[in-house]
């Protein structure tokens, strides 16, 4: 037969609540944490400009489209600049930079390239 | 008085809660470290390829311990070390980059690419006598001849066949040719004499008769195989940084895969059949025999420095096809003591040939000639400066080919293969 008056143990609801709010107060600061190192890491965004710099450096190099241009797209824009290079007369240096929306530098990139090579893909073999 | 079992649970739960979230924060932490290493690695491999292309197109100095160390753009981050060695006719050039524990590392085998204007079909050295032409031979591109000129002529019952003697422009040459370039015979000559450099690794060829295979990278250290007597190379692959050095003679055998390795002997004789990519050098004499195809960059270099009567020679068999270099270099040159390279008929040379002695030609050379002197031997006779059914078109060397600075060194060089 059941037993209907066995005593049940129990928290008391002060309990629950308070640890209630411990659990809630850890969690936010985990989350507040968490989403700081996110924040000032921008990791995922150095990531999407990486790969739109690599797309434009081999747009560069196939067409060889060597000179400043600035290429604006939805979160970044695109600086690529091409300038003499004291060390040799036949080399250029080309520089590109991403900047964020707010015009600060996220990515930069420097290599050399040879003129030569511009004139080669113009050669009738 | 508060009961505070609800408490372990909420101390339980906080536990969970910062684990799930150390782990979230570790892999966050990861994930950055991994692409900030990634954009440092690619970093890595730009500044090694910048560094190979400045040092391509203007070659400064190096160190006394044969390195240098660039510092790209000024910023005392973009720092390559580069280590240059003559590999052969051509010239190794290593670079490496470290930053942040990560280490890149390129070796390429460069050369010299000839700018197109400054191709030359022939060049005949001038002693006052015609060059005669006969048969079905063509000559295309520009021509140093003497200032004689060329001349039609009939022997063996064959006149020229064609309309033009020359199809380029024709300028007078100098009474020598071009001197080749000093360091690279000094260089070789050295290796042929035995002297090995300080980092390189000296073993007996005889410790390896046993091998099937003999590799060696050329990140390692360039390994020397001596042999004091004849050697057969069969059956043996033998690739990558070695040089073969023989007091005696070599024989490479059609079995044998040779690869990028250079060869000094005191004679070379490359059987019928063979196929490989090698630099050969040798002094008394190079055959090379039937059918045997030497790909690009290959070289059939004979030096010959002594100044007895012995003939040394080189000897491209009937078939057989060089990608790359032939080259005789005779220092004294006398009536008694002559040099011979002979190109023979069906034979084919695809790049730079130079002889600073006797050149037979009845073949095909699709690149440049340089030459003091043709004979032509026949059953009857052995005629002076006569070309009869040869083949010399420079048009037919591709524009992108990258050969050797053999006579006078260009700034602006060209990487014909990686090594590593």
């Amino acid at each position: 037969m059941v037993e209907l008056n066995k005593k049940l143990h129990a928290s008391t609801l002060i309990e629950v609540l308070i640890a209630m709010v411990i659990i809630v107060v850890v969690f936010g600061i985990a989350n507040m944490i968490f989403l700081n190192i996110q924040k000032s890491t921008n990791t995922g965004i150095k990531i999407a400009a990486s790969l739109e710099l690599d797309k434009i450096a081999a747009e560069t190099h196939r067409n060889f489209t060597y000179m400043d241009e600035e290429y604006k797209l939805d979160r970044f824009t695109i600086i690529k600049k091409v300038s003499n290079y004291n060390k040799a007369e036949e080399l250029r240096q080309l520089n590109f930079e991403v900047l964020d929306a707010e015009g600060k530098i996220i990515l930069e990139r420097k290599e050399l390239i040879r003129i030569r090579s511009i004139a080669n893909k113009h050669r009738v073999p | 008085m508060l009961r505070a079992g609800a408490l372990l649970y909420a101390v339980f739960l906080v536990f969970i809660i910062s684990m799930i979230s150390g782990f979230m924060m570790l892999s966050a932490f990861h994930f950055k470290r991994y692409a900030d290493d990634a954009e440092i690695k690619e970093g890595l491999i730009r500044d090694v390829h910048s560094a190979l292309e400045l040092e391509l197109c203007s070659a400064q100095p190096l160190g006394a311990d044969g390195k240098k160390t660039i510092d790209l753009y000024d910023d005392g981050v973009s720092i390559v070390t580069i280590d240059k060695r003559t590999w052969g006719l051509y010239e190794i050039i290593h670079a490496t980059s470290n930053r942040n524990f990560f280490s890149f590392s390129k070796t390429a085998l460069t050369g010299e690419q000839m700018p197109p204007d400054e191709k030359t079909a022939l060049f005949l050295a001038d002693h006052n006598n015609y060059l005669s032409l006969c048969g079905k031979t063509k000559i295309k591109g520009t021509c140093y001849l003497p200032a004689l000129g060329p001349r039609r002529a009939y022997i063996e019952g064959q006149s020229f066949i064609g309309n033009k003697l020359v199809d380029g422009e024709i300028k007078t040459a100098q009474n020598n040719l071009p001197p080749l370039n000093k360091k690279i015979i000094d260089d070789n000559t050295a290796y042929m004499n035995g002297n090995v450099n300080n980092k390189d690794s000296l073993r007996l060829f005889s410790d390896f008769l046993r091998k099937d295979s003999i590799i060696c990278s050329f990140n390692e250290r360039t390994l020397i195989l001596f042999a004091q007597e004849d050697i057969h190379i069969d059956n043996k692959i033998i690739s990558g940084n070695i040089i073969l050095r023989c007091n005696g003679n070599v024989t490479l055998l059609p079995h044998a895969r040779i690869d990028n390795i250079l060869i000094y002997g005191q004679s070379i004789c490359v059987k019928k059949g063979f196929n490989g990519n090698a630099q050969l050098f040798a002094q008394d004499s190079l055959i090379i025999e039937e059918d045997c195809k030497l790909n690009f960059p290959s070289a059939v270099v004979l030096f010959d420095k002594k100044k007895d009567s012995k003939k040394s020679f080189i000897r491209i068999d009937k078939d057989s096809e060089i990608f790359g270099l032939v080259l005789l270099y005779k220092e004294t040159s006398t009536q008694n003591s002559r040099a011979v390279l002979k190109i023979e008929t069906d034979a084919l040379v695809h790049g730079q040939v130079y002889c600073n002695d006797l050149m037979e030609h009845k073949g095909t050379i699709h690149g440049s000639l340089f030459c003091e002197k043709f004979i032509l031997s026949t059953p009857s006779s052995v005629y002076e400066n006569h070309l009869l059914n040869a083949t010399i078109d420079v048009s037919e060397l591709s524009p992108y080919y990258t050969g050797s600075s053999i006579m006078n060194e260009h700034k602006s060089k060209n990487i014909i293969k990686w090594l590593n």
